[in-house]
This record gives structure tokens, sequence and C-alpha cells, in this order.
């Protein structure tokens, strides 16, 4: 999943711990194995071997309905969320401290693009060889929903699982009190900038911090705009609050792409609580009055 | 990311979204249509379902026992003028195969087999010129044992695989080895594979050189080279096709010391030239339709190799997924080959050659054979049957064949395997 993960939970009775931690492990594994583009059994090294094959691939409801998620993203983002964007890492090599070449993106920019893909319900056709479907980009919110909702299906009632920073809760404390998430600072990692109460649903950030590189004092983020191939400028960190996980994710990663003036406005504009930091570091955002406050509480506290 | 502080500072009843829900606008509405269409049914139980086998630690066991029985040669072909018995073997197999890691295997291979029966001898003419086979006399049993051992490494795109093996009967003992590789490429579309290995075989034939048969060799041997080279090519998610080139070079005594040939009223050892060099060329086809649950797969091999030996084998199957795993395959398959140029049925008159074979397997003819397997999963645990009847015949062959050697064989397999995966 990218990251470290981590499962928490209370329980008084250690077997049905034992059964919520596996059942939701299982299925963060489960949709590991599926989704990762690393792993050559996956359905998405699958659907990218056949990329070029005019017969197209025929998936099982659940690629079909995250298909179809996908498709609802890229529609209500102008096109900014788009799964076919993986391939502008060949131009884009975070590891090396190097621009890619005009003609590269341009290269890459070829291959992108959700309205070249054929998509009818099971039958997915990716018409361009070289053509790649990522669907990093949001299965890791919907493994934290889903490791979660098995979780509670398993008994468990109060707990969280976070998957490389993105959390979704299984309930809040057996007190009915808040976890508080701790919303990275993303210039100083290892600092919070703020602390968010949450007692139900999921929080998911999006950020430039991840992989980056600065050339001539200019920060290039992994974060690509799928339409002109350049690292989007703007905010540094973005977090949403949703229900679920994989909206709180994709909603954080759509305000990102659209940039400091255009995503908050949408967020806003969406209805979901989120705190974002612009390049200057400056937090903003429906969650920032509540986060000082719980800030200073914290602090309040022996 | 994340600091709990684990004590209890703030109910908070405002950070769901259900509080915002009112405002919800047009695009969250969407979002949340289609995440909540995201079927959430029995995930669990698929995960469990879903373990590959290809990963982690694993282990296979494998027993397989094959009954193979060559029907009675009929008393208008041999020269005794009565039915006479062919050769049967039955065949225990186990197999045990363990995954170390994520990227290595290591096979294991033992075969104990028991053969007894009759054999083709030599053949003579009647009055009128037409062959008749003459059987060995003495009812053959024989013991072979048999061991291969295979270890493959995987690395990103390339593996590669150690094999060496040995085996042994009364009579013949044999030791190979070989090393074989293969590199995905074209994004995994394709694949190159190739390999190549070395056999030896050390006859040391039953009663050679003995009074009862003095012109029996008692110790020969030869050796083979032989090397492979193909492509995989995934076409569409549904086809793949192969191709491959194989080759091989036999060097040493390649006669059988077991048979004789008929020479214008005497006898003399079956002779075969000291060397044999055989070229194949295989294509496979690999087509699942998914709408049927099945796959079709169509074979074609030519043979051909500078005795004279030109073989053509087409082969059609058709693997039928049922409901509760089961699996059903019934297969056809034709041969037809030309005959090795020394070859005879009799010979009326010394070779200049020096070259001498009556060998039904070195004659011109072809072969049809059927066979239906049965294939369940039940578990861990894979159960098999399989029948094939086989019958070869001169008329079976591609081209006319005029004298059919009276030796040429019917059989009929039934195996039965049981394997399971740990």
């Amino acid at each position: 999943m990218g990251g470290p993960c981590e499962l928490r939970l209370y329980s008084a009775d250690q077997a049905q711990a034992k059964a919520a931690i596996n059942a939701a492990k299982a299925e963060v594994l489960r949709l590991e194995r599926r989704y990762s583009r690393y792993r050559v059994d996956s359905i998405t090294s699958r659907i990218n071997h056949c990329a070029g094959a005019p017969q197209g691939v025929d998936v099982d409801p659940e690629t079909a309905a995250l298909l179809d998620y996908a498709q609802t993203a890229w529609q209500h983002s102008d096109g900014l969320f788009d799964i076919t964007s993986g391939v502008l890492r060949q131009a884009w090599n975070f590891q090396a401290t190097r621009l890619p070449t005009q003609q590269d993106i341009d290269r890459a920019l070829a291959l992108i693009g959700w309205q070249r893909l054929r998509w009818q319900r099971p039958r997915l056709t990716v018409p361009l060889a070289g053509m790649q479907l990522d669907f990093g980009g949001f299965v890791k919110e919907y493994a934290a929903d889903r490791a979660a909702q098995a979780a509670r299906a398993a008994g468990a009632r109060a707990g969280f699982v976070e998957l490389a920073g993105d959390i979704a809760l299984i309930g809040p404390h057996p007190d009915g009190s808040a976890w508080h998430i701790g919303i990275r600072d993303p210039h100083r990692p290892e600092q919070a900038v703020a602390s968010i109460p949450l007692s139900a649903g999921a929080i998911a950030s999006s950020g430039d911090y991840e992989r980056f590189f600065e050339i001539d004092g200019r920060r290039y983020s992994h974060l690509l705009n799928p339409k002109t191939g350049w690292p989007v400028q703007g905010l540094a960190a973005v977090s949403v609050i949703a229900e679920q996980c994989l909206i709180a994710g994709s909603a954080a990663t759509i305000a990102m792409l659209k940039g400091a003036d255009a995503g908050p406005a949408w967020l806003a504009q969406l209805g979901l609580p989120y705190l974002s930091v612009d390049a200057a570091g400056l937090l903003g955002g429906t969650l920032q009055r509540r986060s000082e406050f719980a800030d200073a509480a914290d602090r309040a506290m022996p | 990311m994340i600091t709990d502080k684990g004590i209890r500072i703030d109910r908070v009843g405002g950070s769901s979204p259900a509080s915002s829900s009112g405002r919800a606008h047009q695009a969250l509405l969407a979002l949340t249509a289609a995440a909540l269409a995201i079927p959430a049914t029995n995930a669990h139980a698929q995960a469990v379902g879903d373990v590959p086998t290809s990963s982690g630690d694993s282990t296979l066991l494998d027993y397989r026992y094959a009954g193979y029985r060559e029907g009675d040669i009929p008393g208008s072909k041999t020269a005794s003028g009565q039915r006479s018995q062919r050769y049967d073997v039955d065949s225990h197999q186990f197999r045990a195969a363990t995954r170390l890691g994520a990227a290595s295997d290591l096979t294991a291979d033992i075969t104990v087999e028991t053969m007894s029966g009759a054999s083709p001898w030599f053949i003579i003419p009647d009055a009128k010129g037409k062959p008749l086979q003459v059987m060995s006399g003495a009812s053959i049993h024989d013991f072979r044992q048999s061991l291969q051992l295979r270890a493959d490494q995987h690395f990103d795109d390339l593996s590669g695989s150690l094999l060496a093996g040995y085996s042994s009967e009364r009579d013949y003992r044999t030791s190979n080895a070989g090393l074989e590789g293969s590199w995905d490429f074209n994004g995994g579309l394709s694949t190159l594979s190739g390999g190549g290995g070395y056999t030896r075989n050390i006859l040391d034939p039953t009663e050679g050189q003995s009074a009862r048969f003095p012109t029996r060799i008692a110790h020969a041997h030869n050796d083979e080279g032989n090397g492979f080279i193909g492509v995989s090519q995934v076409l569409t998610q549904y086809t793949v096709l192969q191709t491959s080139l194989s080759g091989g070079i036999q060097h040493g005594d390649l006669s059988d010391p077991y048979k004789l040939v008929y020479v214008d009223g005497n006898t003399r050892n079956d002779t075969r030239p000291g060397n044999r060099r055989l070229l194949a060329w295989t294509t496979r086809l690999r087509q699942d339709i998914p709408k049927l649950h099945a796959a079709l797969h169509i074979d074609y091999r030519f043979y051909s190799d500078n005795w004279g030996v030109n073989a053509h084998t087409a082969e059609l199957a058709w693997y039928q997924s049922l409901p509760y795993r089961w699996v059903v395959v019934p297969r056809l398959r034709w041969y037809s080959q030309s005959q090795a140029d020394f070859y005879q049925p009799y010979y009326s008159s010394l070779q200049s050659t020096g070259l001498y074979s009556c060998d039904y397997r070195l004659s011109p003819f072809g072969a049809l054979s059927e066979s239906f397997g049965i294939y369940k999963r039940l578990g861990g645990w894979s159960l098999s049957v399989r029948y094939e009847h086989y019958d070869s015949s001169g008329s079976f062959a591609l081209k006319h064949v005029e004298v059919e050697n009276p030796g040429l064989v019917k059989f009929q397999v039934f195996s039965a395997g049981i394997a399971k995966a740990f």
C-alpha cells in the first residue's frame, strides 16, 4: 500500500480482537494482490498487459465498480483525476533530480486520458499499447474503508485502520471520544501542523511532501497534472474528512491538482471538512479553527 | 501521520460529514453513489479463496498411476499364426514440489514401473511375401526406477532451471542433465525460452553374447545432446501462441539389441546409423473462450531427422470447465510419419549400407488417439482420471503405405492421480 500500515482497536475479548485484525488484514492483502501494479498476477497487470488488444478485458464486479468510480471522479474533476496518468512516471523520475524534456512528457501525454478508454461494463478496452491503468491512486483509500468494515463485521467497535497516512475509523474510543489525527507539516514531515479530532468516517491526505525534488529552489512534486504532464504548484497539502476514505482521498487528490485557488473553492463547494496548507505554510480550510482549538486543548492537558 | 494522544480531549459531533450533507455538491453525490455501488459482498470469503499458489512457501504432493496395455497382436499377423500378448506397463509416479520463498522451486519426480510381456522380434515373409511378425519368445519382466530433479529460480523477468535425472532398469541406465531459461519481455506479453541438455544411455542387454543369443551385443552406449528455443506470445487476453524449434544429435550405438532382421533366409542384428540428427518445430495455440468457460488447444508439430523420418502431429483438445470445479478434457491426436531410409519389413538381399531395421517405429504409418480426462478440485486436493485409446495403422498415414508393418501397436492407457497442495 506504499507506506506503513497500522491497525488499532480496543476489544475486551482477545479472540474477537484477533478475528477483527485478521479480517482487516486479509482485506488489505486481498486488495493489494488484486490491484498492485507491481504484481504480475494482479488485475491491474492483466489489464495493462492487454493494452492495445482490441478485444479488451472483462473485469469482475468489484473492479467494474471501481472503474465506474474512477470515471465519476474523472467527470467531476474536469479530467484531473485520471487513472491513466501513471505513465507520466516514465518521464518524471523522482529518484533522479533531473527535469524531463518536453518531448518525454509529450510522449507520455499521448498515452493518457480516461476518454481514450472504452469502458462498457464488464468490458474495458485499453486501445493503445503502452497505456497503463493505475488503481494506486484510490485503492489504498478503498482498502482502508474495506478493512475498517471487515473489522466491524468481525465485531470490533473502537479503532481505526491507517494505510500509509489515510485513515478509516472503525469507531471512536470505547467511551465515545474522538481519535486525534495529527496532520503532518508538509515541509517538516516529522512535525504535526494540526491535530484533528475524528469520531466517525475517514480522513485522507494528499501532499507534495511524499515524493518531490527541488531544482533552483523550485519544488517539483509527484502530483502531476494529467493534462499538462507537469507537477502541480500551489497547495502543499490537503486533508479531507468524509464518510468514506475513498471519497476523502479522491477529494484531497483533486483539490491538490486544482491548485491553490480552485482547490479550496472546489472543496468548499463539495461541503467536505478540509484542512489545507499552502506553499507558504499557511493553514486554510474549514478544519483549521477546530484543529487550532484542539491544539490549544492538547496543550492545556497535563 | 497520526498522533493519537490516547486521552479524551474533545467530543466532536461535527467531524462527521453527515453535518454537511445538506450542502452536498453534485460531485459529492455522484462520488458517493459510485462508492456505494462497489459490491461489498463476502469480501472476506473471497480473500480466502483468492490466495494464489504463487507466493509464499507451498508444497505440492502428487501421485499418479498409469496402466499401459498394448492390444494383442492377431494371429493373422504373426508367423506362428497365433494371437500373442504384447507389452504391459504399470507406472507409479510420485512428485514432490516445494516453493522456497517467492522465487525458487524444487521438484522431484520418482517413477517406479514394472514392465512385462512380449515385443516384436523380427519379421519374416510368408510364401506370398506378406510380412509376418515373430514375437520375442520369452516373456520380458523388468523393473524401472527413475529420479528426476528440477530446480527453478525466478528473477524479475528471468527464470532459470537446472535439471538432472537418473533412471535404471536391469539392462538400461540413463543419466541426464540440462539447463533451461526464459525471459519475459514486451511487458510480459512475450516470453523467450531456451535450453539445452545432455543424456547418456548405457545398455547391458540381457543375455548379451550368451549361448542362446550369440550375436546379441553385451554392452553399448550412446549420447544425446539436445536444445530448444521458443517464443510464446500473448496475442490477446484470450489467445496465446507459442512456437519452438528443438534439435538433437544422438551419437553411439542407436540399434535395438533385442531386435533382429530377416535377410534372405537368415537373421541379422538390427543395425542403425551411429548418429542421428533431428529437428522438430512445434506450434501451440491456446484460445480461451470465456463465454463457454472453455479453452481450445491446437498443437502442430513437424519432425524430421537424417534417417529420413518426417512426421506430422496435430492435436486438438477442448478444456471445458463445469460448475463445482470440474473440468473435462476430450482430446484427439493424429500422427503420421514416413519411414526411415534403411527400414524394410524384411530384406531379400544384403544391403551395401550395412543398415537394417524392421522396427515398426521406423516404418511408415499413421496413428489416431482419442482421450478423455476428468479433473476435479476439492479444497486443496486435485483428482484426475484419464483414459486414452491409441491405434496405429498404414491407413491413417498421410501418404499411401504399400506394406504395413505387422507389428504396429494399439494400446489403451488408464491413469488416475491425486494431488494435494499445502
